[in-house]
């Protein structure tokens, strides 16, 4: 097996080709249809184009867009990137010097993919996902974590265990048609799902649906409720296989393979979904912050837990800490390397349930609060989940009168996701049309040119009727607002209250690490603006995309983490805010822009 | 080992604020705010300026009221104008609170120009600072006190009370005619805070704010109230400049109407003398008020009034 | 000082063996911060920590009790100056003055009267707590045997007042059995003093009503003399100075470490011609302000409730979430015709509601059901507001006195609850309200008419 010491060891190998040949065969077969291997740093992204693709083309395939003013039409010179490795012919352009050229630079949208590439996206360059198209996972970024933990664990005496596990894992696989292995995030509004290639751990394709579930509630508290009627548990866990099944219809055609080569599965969820899916009474979880004793989470066959796998596939099951603090977190937690490091680490998974733990490799607390739908661009007017046609990028421009947004593959707009409603909050601040509180500002609203009415109530126009996919307005309203303002207020005040519990002060934060409902499409500086995330430096923050999807990938992938992930569940301290003195006080504080205490916000204006 | 007292300073200040205009003949004005401590803590700070005493004069007869507390204005329940001579010339009010309750759609609807005449009158007749309450939240409270305080234009009136989401025009109002304004939020710190700062971005400096922390009477929530503003002073002598504002308590309104007060000996033996108990609910709901920071007490009865200026004497080192 | 619970983690093994009882190391440091546990629920704590803890957890204002049985008073282990800091643990204890000269049946009858103050109030008995016995007669075998009666015939603990220590031996040594207090140590008479409670362990009150460094003077001499039960009485001539000397001995006792002043205090009041009301006044500041135990040499029957429902109040948890009464308000002045809607019992809710429903013009009932001080959705998702239990709750109110109609409004953002409702209330037509308050006015007007 090659083992890389540092990620610039991996381009060079890959580079000089003897990564390729230690990969699969398929790799080998793929270069030969004269196709190359992109790599975008920094993250290592990576992207298989055919030749002659424009480098700008491949990011957006690998999930990257640059934004550009000009949609990539060589007009601009926006789009300004930089060839570590590999060879393009770079056409001149009056917007690239030649000391540029000769330094690497080229245009995206001006170069060609002619060879293996490493190209480097300057940091000051904008660059948002393309949420809903984009690739849940990287494999590059997969090794690399792997390899940074398993490095550490070494380090620490805990040589050759790894090794061993997958030792054995290849040698349980031989003479079998395949060795696949199944990665989900069961999460309670979009079921997230990957296929593996154990033996050559080789990601053959990833898929994601809406949670069927939902017809029966839209959180966590309505299933449990439904859970609660006769029959309900076995209807929503009837629902949530079902869900599954559809996950794994597609990764298996997408693979051409068939479902009696999953040899293992790796589930990742909150507390309530794994109930849900495993069929185990969710009660307690609206009572107790812990379970009681008895309450563990189960290893079953993935047959008997009814997820479509081979009939000896195990079912591995990432376990929770208490009732709101689920297994989705602890694998994200896996994820994020921070119970193995010295760092100060916050790590913020917000979805409609938001979940925080902070903490290092001596100590970590976690606690969870209840954000509400919006940001997953749900229970608001015009929200939908990301995905082509929402709106994901806002920018109010008070002087010009004009709004400028984008939507996700390009498309018409239909309606707007979380980090677009993030964005609207934030602008319409910053432009003045709204107070502190998130009420408009009538007359600055009328005179900004986008306002609206829906219901006879104002509202702000973020695309008006005649641009959108469906022919009406799509708009934020007041109520809306409200909402976000409420989703912003319940996730700041959560870390606010783990801090104090802790006497912790927000700049002893060394790392921020988000995941969730808003992916990589996040703008963070919005995100601070309104109060939602500690105003520290920027450089501090970083993201991780799907946290609970990819801890259970690594599960999947080194048996041995599903014990590290179980040590993180255990030394996990989970603050129940419910009983905490002070979190009604802190998010009251917040349910202002960017906060009661402005001194919390020093560098919003 | 010697015992050494350790005082302690504070940043912050709370600014003084002057109610009712000097005009000679008489007239008075009422400072209040000015304190750099704790609530009388003469050991370690400044407190600048005493306390002061409201007393309530309604524009019409309050029949909601019990006979105890009618009792000291019997002969003037329907004249206003004589009642508030009274709280001031035989009661000591430092200033009145003249609540506007006959405005209300439910309690005779008067109209906004009445208001607006009695306002002037009460002004004219007694020469002591006025607070004008209005009938309540809603359209109607917002138009009577925009033409009392167009009315008492530079008097130097406090207007109350503005709340959240309806407090634009009350504050266009003390812009436009020189008046103050009492922000009312429901006994929440940071709610204050916010209602302070929006109504600061209308440019209202906060000097003329006086915040109204919402008083739960005696066993109503007291004691949900002294802390709010024991945290509210504690952060503006901090250094928050928008909660470094005076405060002002509804004492009267919340404690005589609580069953305690209500309650007569023959129906509560064991309660006592109900004169007693009523009048020491309303001095008890005061004075622990007042060492949590009220700059205003808006009181009911002239009986307990004494007492609490007695004790506001006392507590700002007059007495002996 | 108080060790945070991060400080206390790093003493603990951290080996999260759950032998304490809790999920992990820094729980457990965590409870052990907040006082909510004991060290040696830990079976694997070092010696250092043990030492460490064990002096941070020595509280700075010393636990004293007055009394045995029952009735037992305990005051002191005080932890803030503000009570919204966390809250004030051991509420005022009220102590009522007779006399050694009054007649016996006059002394019976007092006795029953203040054993006999006791209203129910929020779930708590509010009673006044000690006799305070003042030696007026001079002659201390008629004080001795008075002291012995009633502290034979009364579970109230007692306070033995006089400044003579020969005529108070006997009533100590008479009732010692029941641990009264001594009142009280000053300068001229604190070695007798001290003696006497030391041989009796009772505690002590030291007054002195000059500066406070006479006081604390005073009290450091007691405690070298072996005394370890002390309540403090400072000089409280005004208003501002008990204010003023109460503050500063209790913040030398939390700040400072102060230990000659880490003891509970006392204020006695009445003795001279003020009214009974100027009394109360002063009795509210030393209930707000620091003071452990009151002395009323002059009282009336009415000062109590008032008194003692402050006492209540001062004394509240302050986090525990603010909470309204259970029962159904008229908003304006409401008639059987008027709308019917129905919140939670969490006080900022029915604030905002009542307040839009005021301003709305339309009357209307607002029913408040008990749910923990919790907002709507937080005490649905709770389970604590669902449509059974709100619909038996208002049943059990009466609504169906209250209004002629047969129609209820609940808050839109449980919706979800309006089938079990209907369930629970037949009959009834259950309508959802607007999911925002600010949304109620235009919802009234246009839904109910």
């Amino acid at each position: 097996m090659f083992q890389c010491s540092s990620p610039s060891a991996i381009y060079h190998l890959q580079f000089t080709g003897v990564c390729i040949i230690a990969r699969s065969t398929k790799h080998i077969e793929k270069a030969l249809m004269k196709t190359h291997l992109v790599i975008f740093q920094p993250g290592g992204l990576e992207v298989r184009v055919e030749a002659g693709t424009r480098i700008y083309d491949a990011a957006l395939k690998a999930g990257l867009r640059l934004i550009t003013l000009c949609g990539g039409k060589e007009k601009c010179g926006r789009c300004k990137v930089r060839v570590l490795g590999g060879t393009v012919r770079p056409a001149l352009h009056t917007h690239l010097s030649q000391g540029e050229i000769d330094t690497g630079y080229c245009l995206a949208c001006a170069t060609a993919v002619d060879d293996d590439l490493v190209v480097e996206i300057p940091r000051e360059m904008e660059v948002a996902s393309t949420a809903g198209t984009q690739a849940l996972l990287s494999m590059a970024e997969i090794l690399e974590t792997a390899r940074a933990l398993r490095g550490r664990e070494r380090a620490t005496g805990r040589e050759g265990e790894g090794e061993r596990t997958r030792e054995g894992e290849g040698a349980r696989a031989k003479g079998r048609a395949g060795n696949l292995g199944l990665a989900l995030d069961i999460g309670t509004t979009v079921v997230a799902g990957a296929l593996f290639d154990l033996n050559e751990r080789e990601l053959l394709a990833e898929a994601a649906a809406e949670n069927l579930q939902a017809a029966h509630g839209a959180d966590i508290v309505h299933r449990i409720n439904f859970a609660k009627k006769g029959g309900g548990l076995r209807n929503l866990q009837h629902l949530g296989l079902e869900t599954v099944e559809g996950i794994v219809g597609d990764l298996l055609a997408t693979a051409g393979e068939s479902i009696a080569s999953i040899l293992a599965v790796t589930a990742a969820g909150n507390t309530t979904m794994t109930h849900l899916l495993l069929g185990m009474d969710p009660a307690w979880i609206q009572t107790d912050s812990l379970p009681p004793s008895g309450v563990e989470v189960p290893q079953p066959e993935a047959l008997e837990s009814g997820i479509p796998a081979h009939p000896s596939a195990g079912l591995w099951v990432s376990p929770w800490v208490g009732n709101y603090l689920g297994g989705d977190i602890t694998a994200g937690v896996l994820f994020t390397r921070m119970w193995n490091e010295e760092p100060l680490t916050l790590y913020v998974d917000l979805g409609t349930n938001g979940e925080i733990v902070l903490g290092n490799r001596e100590w970590m607390a976690g606690c969870a609060c209840s954000c509400g739908p919006a940001f997953e661009g749900s229970g608001v007017s015009c929200g939908v989940r990301a995905a082509g046609g929402a709106i994901d990028r806002v920018e109010i421009n008070s002087t010009a009168g004009g709004v400028l947004y984008r939507t996700i593959g390009k498309e018409k707009p239909n309606g707007i996701c979380g980090s677009g409603l993030l964005d609207v909050l934030a602008q319409l601040r910053q432009a003045g049309l709204v107070d502190q509180r998130g009420k408009f500002i009538t007359d600055r609203l009328n005179a900004s040119g986008a306002s609206g009415r829906v219901q006879g109530r104002p509202a702000f126009v973020v695309a008006p009727a005649e641009h959108a996919a469906h022919g009406a307005d799509i708009v934020v309203t007041q109520r809306d607002l409200e909402h976000l303002i409420r989703s912003k207020g319940a996730a700041f005040a959560g870390i606010r209250t783990l801090l104090k519990n802790l006497d912790i002060s927000p700049d002893q934060i060394q790392r921020v690490v988000i995941a969730g409902g808003f992916g990589r499409s996040l703008d963070i500086p919005n995100a601070i603006a309104i109060g939602m995330l500690p105003d520290l430096p920027l450089e501090r923050f970083s993201y991780i995309g799907n946290g609970s999807l990819k801890g259970a990938v690594l599960a999947l992938l080194w048996e041995d983490f599903r014990d590290r992930i179980a040590d993180i569940a255990r030394k996990i301290t989970y603050v129940d805010l419910s009983t905490t003195p002070g979190y009604m006080d802190e998010f009251v504080a917040s349910l202002f822009l960017p906060h009661t205490d402005l001194g919390l916000f020093p560098s919003v204006k | 080992m010697a015992f050494e007292i350790t005082t302690k300073t504070w940043p912050g200040k709370i600014p003084e604020i002057t109610l009712g205009k000097d005009k000679g003949g008489g007239f008075r004005t009422v400072t209040i705010g000015g304190e750099e401590t704790l609530p009388f803590h003469h050991f370690e700070g400044r407190t600048a300026n005493r306390p002061v005493i409201a007393l309530e004069v309604p524009d019409s007869d309050p029949e909601n009221w019990i006979e105890l507390a009618k009792e000291p204005y019997r002969d003037v329940l329907d004249n206003p104008v004589a009642w508030a001579k009274r709280a001031v010339d035989d009661f000591g009010a430092d200033l009145l609170c003249l609540h506007l309750r006959g405005a209300h759609p439910d309690r005779g609807d008067r109209s906004a120009e009445e208001c607006a005449e009695l306002v002037r009158t009460v002004l004219d007749e007694t020469r002591v600072p006025l607070i004008i309450k209005g009938p309540g939240p809603s359209d109607k409270q917002n138009e009577v006190l925009r033409k009392c305080g167009e009315a008492a234009e530079g008097e130097g009136c406090l207007l109350a009370s503005a709340v959240e989401g309806h407090y634009q025009t009350l504050v266009a109002t003390a812009i436009a005619y020189g008046h103050y304004l009492v922000a009312e939020t429901p006994i929440d710190v940071n709610l204050a805070k916010q209602l302070n700062i929006l109504i600061s971005e209308m440019n209202l400096p906060p000097q003329r704010i006086v915040i109204d922390p919402l008083t739960g009477g005696l066993g109503y929530g007291l004691e949900y109230t002294y802390s709010v503003m024991e945290r509210i002073r504690l952060q503006g002598l901090g250094g928050d400049p928008m909660l470094q504002m005076p405060m002002i308590c509804f004492v009267g309104e919340e404690t005589w109407k609580v069953k305690e007060v209500k309650t007569t000996a023959e129906d509560q033996p064991d309660w006592g003398d109900q004169r007693g108990r009523a009048l020491l609910w309303e001095i008890g709901t005061a004075v622990s008020l007042l060492i949590s920071g009220a700059g205003i007490l808006v009181m009911r009865h002239p009986e307990a009034a004494a007492v609490v200026r007695k004790a506001v004497g006392e507590l700002m080192g007059e007495g002996n | 000082m108080a060790l945070t619970g991060l400080q206390i983690f790093k003493l603990l093994p951290n080996t999260n063996c759950k032998d304490c009882g809790f999920q992990t190391c820094l729980a457990f440091a965590m409870k052990l911060a907040a006082r909510q546990a004991e060290l040696d629920l830990c079976p694997h704590a070092s010696e250092e920590a043990k030492e460490i803890l064990g002096a941070a957890a020595t509280p700075p204002i010393r636990l004293v009790k007055i009394g045995t049985g029952p009735r037992e008073v305990t005051v002191g282990e005080e932890t803030v100056l503000f009570r919204h800091d966390k809250t004030f643990y051991h509420a005022t204890a009220i102590a009522l003055s007779l006399t050694d000269t009054m007649p016996d049946d006059e002394i019976a009858q007092r006795i029953s009267e203040a054993e006999g103050i006791n209203f129910e109030r929020a779930g708590e008995n509010l009673t006044v707590n000690l006799l305070a016995l003042l030696s007026e007669s001079g002659n201390a075998e008629r004080y001795a045997e008075t002291a012995r009666k009633i502290s034979d015939e009364s579970g109230m603990p007692l306070i033995l007042c006089s400044d003579d220590p020969q005529l108070l031996k006997p009533a100590v040594d008479a009732c010692a059995v029941r641990r009264p207090m001594i009142y009280a140590a000053t300068e001229k008479n604190w070695e007798s003093m001290a003696e006497l409670a030391r041989s009796f362990k009772v505690p002590l009150a030291v007054r002195h009503h000059g500066s406070l460094s006479d006081l604390h003077d005073l009290a450091s001499k007691i405690r070298e003399a072996g005394v370890e039960d002390l309540v403090l009485e400072p000089g409280a001539g005004t208003l501002a100075m008990a204010l003023e000397n109460q503050t500063l001995i209790r913040r030398a006792a939390l700040e400072q470490s102060d230990k000659s002043f880490g003891f509970p205090t006392l204020v006695r009041l009445g003795g001279g011609d003020e009214g009974p009301l100027t009394v109360s006044s002063a009795a509210t500041l030393a209930i707000c302000k620091y003071a452990s135990i009151v002395i009323l040499d002059r009282y009336e029957p009415w000062m109590f409730l008032p008194l003692l429902t402050l006492r209540q109040n001062i004394y509240t948890d302050p986090q525990k979430p603010l909470q309204v009464d259970p029962v159904i308000y008229a908003i304006g002045e409401p008639g059987p015709d008027s709308p019917l809607a129905v919140t939670t019992n969490f006080s900022l809710t029915y604030f905002i509601v009542s307040t839009e429903i005021e301003g709305s013009g339309t009357p209307a009932w607002l029913a408040i059901v008990e749910a923990e001080g919790l907002s709507v959705l937080t005490a649905w998702s709770a389970g604590k507001f669902g449509g059974e239990l709100v619909g038996k709750r208002l049943l059990e109110m009466g609504v169906e006195e209250k209004v002629s109609h047969r129609k209820v409004i609940i808050p839109g953002y449980i919706a979800v609850i309006q089938g079990e409702m209907e369930d629970a209330m037949p009959g009834w037509e259950i309508l959802v309200g607007p999911e925002e308050a600010g949304d109620i006015p235009a919802y009234l007007k246009e839904v109910w008419e």
